[in-house]
């Protein structure tokens, strides 16, 4: 076995092979779709840090909208061939050219289909890949012993953060998939470096498609990453709008669950073992609901039974998420809670069927309200499967109010809805910008192979996005003050905008014409300041969608200027 | 105005908006991709039956003819259609009703007013085609600058229509229709539109997938229907829902019924509950009704509204709330939930029970998500004819 000091097979020495795609949107001379990309490695001798997959426009959008680069089985019944098909569970990355047949192959089901090739960044990622030697496939480590090989078949999924640009055959191809990408609501292709080869070369190259020899086909479990992506989204939106109440220790609920779900690996905040969200740290280390012992205390209101309901539907959920319309979700929760309730004790047992009961008879003429519900069931789990049954999205529920409705009920809710959806089912503005993005990528990528046991790893995940609210918490330096005037700008607050003109002493004329006012000043103003009313500015952070390209642009302009605040404070 | 009012004011109005949205890549099928991949220029018919997304297609297309800045007309079969698409997408769509939209191009074009045949009781004034025909034959050559034409419900549409606007010089065309939802006499079967937009049978994309309806709207649908065979046959769709109902009232139930109607909407105050009347008095009665339900709900009276023959009020279809409208007035129009009400009132003639089966086929295709059939308890009444026996199909249910 190849170390990291020690050339690999064919005596590659790792990283230091050629890198493609450096040339952003430009044309790349002389390459196409088929020839360009890396250089063979093998000629050179090296480990690419960049591979690609050839796909065609529609996959491709497919998987940015999911936020993983995907197995066949991801993309259900919207699949077009590509090069995916050959090995079910893997992604084929060439590490050198790749072959027309395979470009020929991945755009051959549709006369609409594009072909375009996803460069990939493997840059951080090792772990165990297959690749093809003589006679077969074998199992190598990335990136240490697969120098050389024009092809390796790395487990699925891995993060769209691991894209660092996708290159189409012609200009026309890349401008047909921006006009594509427009008419889906979820799709992020703007966040992603695009551009086209110069010319398309008739001349096949490359190693030939479909491969000879494929890695034995593998489940790749997708629902609770997706799952996962969905929480996490409505974790941060929540944390944003919706601070909640301030738990033990003196953080808020939202922002500290919120945080539980981002770095599961650090000490969730005290308090937050009392609340329903007690599990979400497990449940997003292993994509599973915790054991038993994790949450088990008596009684279905507020103890541990209902805790166990509530990730138990959680799981259900997962199982099918982004993959299953709403209503096909909501029927499995239905058979989740007959199943659930054949093993509980009498009097929970009651409470579950009638919960259950009760989702069923939401449809149709019943003779209830939301007060109603809310007035019989008291708890978190009851309250937040009622709204599931009562609202189709994410979108819906965040623009659900009603007095009775707590910050533990919303919290318990966002979970439930988050998991429905999946992060793929989310529109692009409820996904919070590229770096939100990546960051939930990157960890609904590496829960699938934590659940997989793939030992493949993804390296460092991209830290947690701040809020708004924490970007604009605390006194605000000069940053943080041009920041939000550049937001309420973007946003068009104009109630949270005023302006300061400091005039020097002296007389001036004020004249009213139709067009406004104007005010003649001998000399020039001292300075004119666009500042914002702090109040107005944070009424409009907590209730307004913030356009992600807008929230991207702010975070970027604070990125490093903003102190998290210290653990137990609000921000 | 005080602070919290208006944020109460403007989340209620978001809780009940309804406007349409992109879908999300995973919401479009194989064949509603292949329809978005269809050229801007050229002619198209795309058939399905309902729910299969025909409009979802045409309003994409017509969002991308709004990008390019093209110049294009979204055409649709009446005013309601009309509103419920402006409102909808938003009022930078540029679309209007086929006959309005015929006389006044036909107008600008020729410098002839549109020949009418004398108006119909209801004030209609039906186009004569021969003599459209007679004058587009001897008149200027065709225009050049014809805009894209985008229609809904082209089965709506005479074939005349098609035969003038091709003779007028129109080029472009994108028709999504269905042949089994024809309830008026004068409408082009898929081979009259395809003969006279000149489309081969072999280029008309055909929808086969029913993405609106849940499961059970849709067997309820497919029981009423009578099978032409020009579009093709609907899949039904395995999305679950809640079971169609057929509910038998008292009359004393009247205002129960009603109430509960209006808690569909107080539930969730963007949903939008379509009650449709066999005819005005019906449709007269249940808006009375519904309106005077007052007190026990959570977000106040809910918005209702009725639309009919020669009244058009302001309805609105991107906020929830409950529309009372007749039968003949609900084609093409979308509910979360469609209650058919009265259906004892229905005229079902014993020599022609299709007419009365296409009614309801039509009208039980609204809903997207459950039907609800409500009878009067009553001992004369032939609809039990036309009505499905299988539970599974249609459940008999009593009001607890």
């Amino acid at each position: 076995m190849a170390t990291p000091e020690q050339p690999g097979l064919l005596g590659i020495v790792p990283g230091s092979g050629p890198r493609d795609g450096d040339a952003g949107g430009r044309e790349i001379p002389p390459s196409d779709l088929v020839a360009g990309g890396p250089r063979p490695a093998a000629a050179l001798g090296a480990v690419p840090e960049r591979c690609c997959l050839v796909t065609n426009h529609l996959n491709l959008l497919y998987m940015l909208a999911a936020g993983l680069l995907l197995p066949r089985s991801g993309f259900g019944e919207k699949y077009y061939r590509d090069t995916l098909e050959s090995c079910p569970g893997w992604i084929p990355l060439f590490t050198g050219r790749p072959g027309r047949a395979a470009v020929d192959h991945s755009i051959a089901e549709a006369a609409q289909l594009k072909p375009c090739r996803v460069v990939v960044s493997l840059r951080d990622c090792a772990g165990p890949v297959m690749v093809p030697v003589p006679g077969g496939v074998e199992k190598r480590r990335w990136p240490h012993e697969v120098g050389g090989a024009p092809l390796i078949f790395v487990p699925a999924p891995l993060p769209a953060s691991a894209v660092a640009e996708i290159r189409f055959g012609s200009l026309d191809d890349a401008k047909a998939c921006e006009v594509d990408a427009l008419d889906y609501g979820n799709v992020p292709l703007a966040d992603f470096e695009t551009g086209a080869d110069r010319k398309h070369r008739s001349v096949a190259a490359g190693p030939p498609w479909p491969p000879a020899h494929v890695p034995p086909e593998r489940t790749a479990p997708l629902g609770a990453g997706q799952a996962a992506g969905g929480m996490l989204a409505m974790l941060r939106l929540l944390a944003h709008r919706d601070p909640g109440e301030i738990l033990e220790g003196g953080e808020p609920l939202g922002l500290a669950v919120c945080r539980a779900a981002f770095d599961p690996g650090e000490d969730p905040a005290p308090g937050l073992s009392a609340t329903v969200a007690a599990g979400l740290t497990a449940w997003m280390r292993t994509g599973l609901s915790p054991a038993p012992p994790e949450t088990a205390l008596p009684g279905i209101d507020g103890g541990g039974d209902a805790r166990r309901l509530f990730w138990g539907a959680i799981d259900t959920l997962a199982e099918q998420a982004g993959a299953a319309g709403v209503d096909e979700a909501n029927a499995r929760l239905l058979d989740f809670l007959d199943r659930a309730s054949g093993g509980l004790e009498e009097r929970l047992r009651q409470h579950v069927v009638e919960l259950r009961e009760t989702l069923e008879s939401l449809t149709g003429l019943a003779d209830l309200t939301v007060s109603d519900l809310f007035d019989r069931f008291r708890t978190p789990f009851p309250r937040a499967m009622s709204l599931l049954f009562l609202r189709k999205t994410c979108a819906d529920l965040l623009a659900f109010e009603h007095e009775k409705l707590t910050p533990e009920d919303r919290l318990a809710a966002a979970l439930l809805f988050g998991a429905r959806a999946g992060w793929l089912a989310l529109p692009l503005p409820l996904r919070g910008g590229k770096a939100a993005s990546a960051a939930v990528s990157h960890r609904m990528a590496a829960l699938s192979h934590r659940l997989a046991d793939t030992g493949f790893e993804l390296g460092p995940a991209p830290g947690r996005p701040k809020s708004l609210a924490e970007l604009f918490a605390g006194e605000w330096n000069a940053r943080q003050r041009k920041a939000a005037v550049e937001l309420a700008r973007r946003q068009k607050w104009t109630d949270c905008l005023q302006t300061r003109v400091k005039l020097g002493a002296g007389e001036y004329a004020l004249k009213v014409t139709r067009g406004g006012t104007e005010i003649v000043v001998p000399g020039e103003a001292r300075a004119v300041e666009t500042e914002v009313d702090r109040t107005r500015f944070s009424t409009r952070l907590a209730e307004t969608s913030v356009d992600p390209k807008h929230e991207t642009a702010v975070g970027e302009m604070l990125a490093g200027s903003v102190a998290a605040p210290p653990r137990g404070r609000r921000p | 105005m005080d602070r919290n009012r208006e944020r109460e004011i403007v989340r209620d109005l978001v809780a009940r908006r309804r406007t349409f949205e992109l879908p999300g890549i995973q919401d479009l099928s194989k064949e509603q991709e292949r329809v978005r991949a269809l050229p801007a220029e050229g002619r198209h018919l795309i058939v399905g039956g309902p729910g299969t997304g025909k409009t979802v297609v045409a309003l994409i297309r017509t969002r991308r003819h709004q990008k390019r800045k093209d110049d294009y007309q979204f055409l649709v079969w009446n005013q309601l259609l009309h509103r419920a698409s402006r409102q909808l997408y938003g009022d930078e769509l540029k679309s209007a009703t086929w006959h309005g939209w015929f006389k006044k191009r036909f107008r600008e074009m020729t410098d002839h007013l549109a020949p009418c045949r004398p108006a119909e009781p209801s004030g209609f004034e039906p186009i004569d085609w021969e003599e459209v025909e007679r004058l587009v034959a001897s008149g200027n050559a065709p225009a050049d600058d014809a805009p894209f034409l985008v229609i809904d419900e082209g089965q709506d549409m005479p074939p005349h229509f098609y035969r003038s606007l091709v003779a007028l010089g129109f080029e472009r065309f994108f028709v999504a229709a269905d042949q089994n939802q024809q309830i008026h006499d004068e409408h082009s079967s898929r081979s009259d539109i395809e003969t006279e937009l000149a489309i081969d049978a072999g280029d008309v994309v055909e929808l086969t997938r029913n993405y609106r309806n849940a499961g059970p709207v849709a067997k309820l649908a497919r029981a009423f229907c009578t099978g032409d065979p020009a579009s093709p046959p609907v899949d039904l769709p395995s999305r679950p829902g809640p079971a169609a109902w057929l509910c038998d009232y008292a009359s004393e139930r009247f205002a129960d019924i009603c109430r509960r109607i209006v808690k569909i909407v107080d539930r969730d105050p963007a949903r939008l509950v379509g009650v449709i009347a066999p005819r005005d008095d019906v449709r007269k009665r249940y808006f009375d009704g519904l309106r005077a339900v007052t007190g026990g709900l959570d977000n106040g009276e809910p918005r209702i509204e009725t639309f009919f023959s020669r009244h058009r009020p302001d309805v609105r279809f991107d906020e929830g709330g409950v529309l009372v409208i007749n039968a003949q007035a609900c084609k093409g129009l979308e509910f979360d939930v469609a209650v058919l009400a009265d259906i004892d009132r229905h005229h079902v003639s014993p020599t022609d029970l299709d007419a009365a089966r296409k009614r309801f086929y039509v009208m039980v295709a609204r809903a997207r998500e459950q039907v609800i059939l409500l009878r009067r308890r009553v001992a004369n009444s032939r609809i039990e004819e036309i009505l499905p026996d299988d539970p599974d199909v249609l459940q008999r249910k009593d009001l607890v």
